[in-house]
């Protein structure tokens, strides 16, 4: 019963050209594009203005924490520092700034006057980072190193501990390129597309076509039916994971840093959270019409604003909400750590909790409204 | 002993009585048809016997067991066809039929049952690329698996060109041969004088005739059918005068007079139009049929 219901839907998607393309083809291609285009140069050689404008204790202390970037730890090969090639240089505001204009440098921090004055006083104050947005891949990534230390600094005056090194350090183990970041994201996003199109799209067009209605006139108890479904998108969602896991490793030595297996936990979770939103989907969607729109409703502001292709940190605090509402960011954010252990936004835990959460709610939401029958 | 019983079956959606009291029972080895237009009730009434619907009230059991209360134990011994089946579109005729053959307990052999429905050439075919007919064979075939008791059909010809039809006749016909209850609907007269044992007339949810197609016919009719296309020349207070004539129906521009007297009728008939200075176009004289007994129930044709 199992397992011929769970081989009939294997025919089906196998046969699918269409669904064989968008699932295990589509995120291939994207994988190679973006793999041809950056995955040559192996190390940041940007250039980096500084300008101090902070007479206090705390300026100092930022600008020469990001100045350290290009400093190897003890015990850790130089080569595998992939900001060791950067070069920092300090300057006037009006000066450096030309020169970001110009496109002499590629980044700039300004650590502004009265800083140490405004925290030391208990009021809150920002260092800004302008970023030549044209580096695609490095000025995010730089953007989060920047933040990171800001926070480590940050904590390290509210609670008055040794400062900065661990949070910088936690990027400073291998050569992060842009293929490297792109491969968490890429996955991320095959796992939504899984759980919104071969998972809502399909359950929808078995109900309005009768499908489902001529199983529950069979023996076939609903449970069964159920526990296949899901087994067969789990295994789809699997495969196409590892395969685009093993076709980065091999053509672009894309680099899994964290531990194979928490790698799989971390994408089984997410795998089975989009499966259940997109049994929440199929749930609430009347017609195949109203579940595509859906679908697109929800696939099109998570693919941009959950850090798949850009990261979310600098995006402004009223997008932030919407961004900590969706869960393909955690998704993002827990890939990339295992990964290639970039700068986190969220604890593990916080990952681990809120797609659990997910899964939980969702199941138990598609559960109660979920109709067997159109109407 | 009886396959189906039901008694006094309600089904209401909102303001509508789709199903409004409905009684009947189907004996073994019966071919029991339900006959009427669209939106008469059939499927609700077909479903609620397969255990698909729950009724709002009355009582139906299935081969001795209380459909309503719980439908499990007779899943295993009845085959369902529903009105529309469409399957998983890329697997073969074999590979349905072997998936839902999964379902069951005792099951016939997969090629056996391809046979039962003459699509052995189709069984490496995906269902996508099946036509109408050969897809509703399948669905015949899928609902043969499990060897049922009991065969529900719903509308099994429905969309099928003529020589679709006559192949699914034959399948059921063949059931029959083989000691098979046969449930179907229908809104097909010559579908329903042919192949049942017995038909249920339906209207707005209600029985409206029950028995033996011939009986039915001739309960109701000892007349004959003089059937014309009419445009107003020929006004029905001139026809209804008419020697032999019972009654006349105008139903779409069509004038059926049904005569006791076929010969004085006709040539009156004839006079009149030549009196009239007029012609009558598609003229035909029939027997009585399932069709004229719903007229003459309901003033209304079955198919409109």
């Amino acid at each position: 019963m199992f397992v011929q219901l769970y081989l009939s839907q294997w025919r089906e998607f196998a046969r699918d050209r269409m669904a064989l393309f968008f699932t295990i083809l589509f995120p291939l291609i994207f994988i190679s594009i973006f793999g041809l285009l950056y995955g040559g140069g192996s190390k940041f050689d940007e250039k980096v203005g500084i300008v101090l404008e902070d007479q206090g204790p705390i300026g100092p202390q930022l600008a020469s924490a990001i100045e350290g970037l290009t400093q190897t730890p003890e015990g850790q090969d130089a080569d595998k520092n992939v900001f060791s090639d950067m070069k920092f240089s300090r300057g006037s505001a009006s000066d450096l700034e030309s020169q970001l204009q110009k496109g002499d440098l590629q980044a700039l921090v300004i650590i502004p006057a009265g800083l140490s004055d405004s925290i030391t006083s208990g009021q809150p104050a920002s260092v800004t980072v302008k970023v030549d947005q044209s580096s695609q891949v490095f000025a995010p990534f730089f953007q989060g190193v920047v933040d990171n230390i800001v926070q480590s600094v940050d904590q390290g005056i509210t609670q008055s501990k040794p400062m900065l090194t661990m949070q910088v350090q936690s990027v400073l183990s291998s050569q992060i390129r842009g293929i490297d970041l792109l491969v968490p994201g890429i996955l991320a996003m095959s796992i939504m597309q899984l759980g919104l199109f071969a998972t809502a799209q399909p359950m929808i067009a078995m109900r309005t076509q009768g499908v489902l209605k001529r199983f529950n006139a069979t023996p076939l108890p609903r449970w069964m039916l159920l526990v296949s479904y899901v087994a067969m998108r789990l295994t789809i969602g699997l495969l196409q994971t590892i395969i685009i896991i093993a076709v980065g490793k091999l053509m672009f030595d894309v680099a899994i840093l964290g531990s194979i297996v928490a790698l799989l936990g971390w994408l089984l979770l997410s795998i089975l959270m989009f499966i259940a939103i997109g049994f929440f989907v199929a749930a609430i969607a009347k017609t195949e019409e109203s579940g595509n729109a859906i679908t697109q409703l929800i696939n099109f502001p998570m693919l941009f604003l959950s850090g798949v292709f850009f990261p979310v940190t600098g995006l402004p605090d009223w997008l932030q909400v919407v961004v900590k509402a969706f869960p393909l960011t955690y998704t993002v954010d827990a890939l990339k750590q295992v990964m290639i252990n970039a700068p986190p936004i969220n604890t593990p835990m916080i990952n681990l909790v809120v797609q659990l959460g997910w899964l939980v709610v969702m199941t138990v939401l598609s559960i109660r409204f979920f109709k067997w029958e159109a109407r | 002993m009886t396959a189906i019983q039901v008694e006094n079956l309600v089904k209401i959606y909102g303001p509508l009585r789709a199903v409004d009291g409905i009684s009947f029972d189907v004996a073994n080895g019966e071919v029991f048809g339900m006959l009427g237009p669209n939106g008469a009730g059939k499927s609700t009434t077909t479903e609620m016997i397969e255990g698909l619907r729950k009724p709002d009230g009355g009582s139906i059991h299935v081969l001795g067991h209380d459909v309503v209360k719980n439908v499990e134990p007779i899943k295993q011994r009845i085959g369902i066809q529903l009105q529309t089946t469409s399957l998983f579109q890329k697997l073969t005729t074999r590979e349905l039929v072997k998936l839902f053959a999964s379902f069951y307990k005792n099951t016939l052999p997969i090629d056996e049952v391809i046979g039962l429905v003459n699509l052995e050439e189709k069984v490496n075919t995906p269902s996508k690329a099946l036509s109408g007919g050969q897809r509703q064979r399948l669905a015949v075939a899928i609902a043969l698996i499990n060897d049922p008791d009991i065969i529900f059909l719903d509308e099994p010809t429905t969309g099928l060109d003529p020589q679709a039809r006559r192949s699914m006749w034959d399948v059921v016909s063949n059931l029959q041969k083989r000691g098979k209850t046969v449930f179907l609907t229908t809104h097909y007269m010559e579908e329903a004088e042919r192949l049942c044992d017995r038909v249920a007339v339906v209207d707005h949810g209600k029985i409206i005739a029950l028995g033996k197609p011939q009986a039915l016919i001739h309960d109701n009719f000892d007349e004959t059918a003089l059937e014309f296309s009419n445009d107003e020349q020929l006004p029905e207070s001139l026809l209804a005068n008419l020697p032999g004539v019972e009654r006349v129906q105008n139903e779409n521009g069509i004038t059926t007079i049904y005569s006791k007297g076929v010969a004085r009728t006709t040539n009156a008939l004839m006079a009149l139009v030549e009196r009239q200075q007029t012609e009558l176009r598609g003229f035909t004289i029939r027997a009585a049929t399932l069709e004229d007994v719903f007229l003459k129930l309901t003033g209304r044709r079955i198919r409109d």
